[in-house]
């Protein structure tokens, strides 16, 4: 069962376009969205939420089609965006108000419960607030209206660590629920490490792959060793860097390394941003550095 | 359930924790017939993915350790633990067999073996 499905998304932004995305985001699973900047996230997303009009392509949700049911879709819908959305010149607790009238399951005692616990001062405008403590605010939001379906653009950049790992801990309580989804597009990869099922790694408006974290795990592997193995095992290897010492690359095909290399090769986990680093790399090709 | 798993260890996470749920079962912290934590749940409590809960969970129902009841849970099975410590009993000495015989080809002893696999246990 899918949470969200894009098909064939097309969209032309001059500079920049996203082509041909195909993806389906898990029902009960939280997805990592991976990317540098500038990569297409953000602009995924706001397809997904309808806030763009793309020119190819279609977005269901929640098995509706965005465009049709646009407005009940975004009542199911928590939304976390690293940017300031609020009307500055309101407190929380005023837009405790708009929000009743806004959100069809809105629970003002879950909203208030939030901001205390995420020490959000529920009284003082919101130009006042800190970028962090937005944030904090706009978390306590999506998750105060019974959404099934959490969509979080860079939600940790501006937090501090302490505040990260409780996050992730509220959104992995969250998930005892199996109707609960969550994406997370974050360039602060070690978040995903821990927490993510399945993880998708957007590049240049294209996705590049789309994988079951542990398989992905597995499947990448970081090989080193002696230079002169580099020329032989060129097919097995991806994004290669060669200094005085020897090599380091990626492989998809570790058995294979070990069986014909033995000792002389040593193969390690990646972490994902290892993996990014490779993947744009062996798109450059070979760097003899 | 007390289940240790570590981040560092070239071992992966389904895996390791496939390991620590055998031991439990292997000695009678886990009985036969007592529920495990929902998938859901011992992913939060671990601080690690579904995916991987649910994985150890398959491969521990496949070997026939537990067994799932829709709609309900996941159980230890009424199962022959002596028969099953005999069965990785058997598996330990053939794998102690192989090892001896590899050793001896370099001329190592059982002393330094047992060391190796000491320094091995702490950096584990």
């Amino acid at each position: 069962m899918d949470a969200v499905t894009v098909k064939g998304l097309d969209k032309n932004m001059g500079r920049f376009r996203l082509k041909d995305v195909n993806l389906n985001i898990r029902k009960g699973y939280i997805t990592g969205l991976i990317g540098e900047n500038g990569s297409g996230k953000s602009t995924l997303i706001h397809h997904m939420l309808a806030l763009k009009k793309q020119d190819g392509g279609r977005i269901s949700i929640l098995d509706k089609d965005l465009e049709m049911e646009r407005e009940e879709l975004l009542n199911r819908i928590g939304l976390v965006f690293a940017e300031d959305r609020f009307p500055q010149n309101i407190s929380p607790k005023r837009l405790n108000g708009l929000l009743t009238i806004y959100y069809n399951n809105w629970h003002a005692d879950t909203f208030f419960a939030y901001l205390e616990r995420f020490n959000v001062d529920a009284i003082s405008k919101v130009k006042f607030l800190s970028t962090g403590e937005k944030v904090k605010l706009s978390i306590a939001i999506a998750l105060s209206h019974e959404a099934e379906l959490l969509i979080l653009d860079e939600p940790t950049s501006n937090l501090d660590p302490t505040f990260r790992m409780e996050l992730l801990d509220i959104l992995q309580t969250l998930m005892i629920d199996e109707d609960v989804t969550i994406l997370f597009s974050t360039h602060i990869t070690t978040d995903l490490e821990k927490v993510a099922d399945y993880i998708v790694m957007i590049d240049d408006g294209e996705v590049l792959f789309d994988m079951d974290k542990d398989v992905l795990f597995e499947s990448y592997r970081k090989v080193k060793g002696d230079r002169q193995i580099v020329d032989d095992a060129g097919e097995l290897l991806i994004g290669t860097t060669i200094n005085a010492l020897g090599f380091e690359a990626m492989t998809k095909e570790p058995q294979a390394l070990d069986e014909l290399y033995g000792r002389k090769v040593l193969i390690e986990n990646l972490t994902i941003d290892e993996m990014m680093y490779f993947i744009k790399k062996g798109k450059r090709g070979v760097d003899n550095g | 359930m007390d289940i240790k798993l570590s981040n560092r260890s070239d071992v992966p996470i389904y895996e390791q924790l496939k390991n620590e749920i055998i031991r439990l079962i292997m000695t009678g912290a886990l009985r036969p017939g007592d529920p495990l934590l929902s998938m859901r749940k011992l992913a939060k409590e671990l601080s690690i993915s579904i995916i991987t809960t649910k994985r150890a969970y398959q491969d521990l129902e496949a070997a026939g350790y537990v067994y799932s009841v829709v709609g309900k849970g996941t159980y230890v099975s009424e199962q022959n633990n002596e028969n099953r410590r005999e069965q990785l009993l058997i598996e330990v000495e053939k794998k102690l067999e192989e090892l001896l015989s590899t050793a001896k080809k370099i001329d190592l002893s059982t002393e330094e073996l047992v060391e190796m696999m000491k320094v091995m246990e702490e950096d584990q």
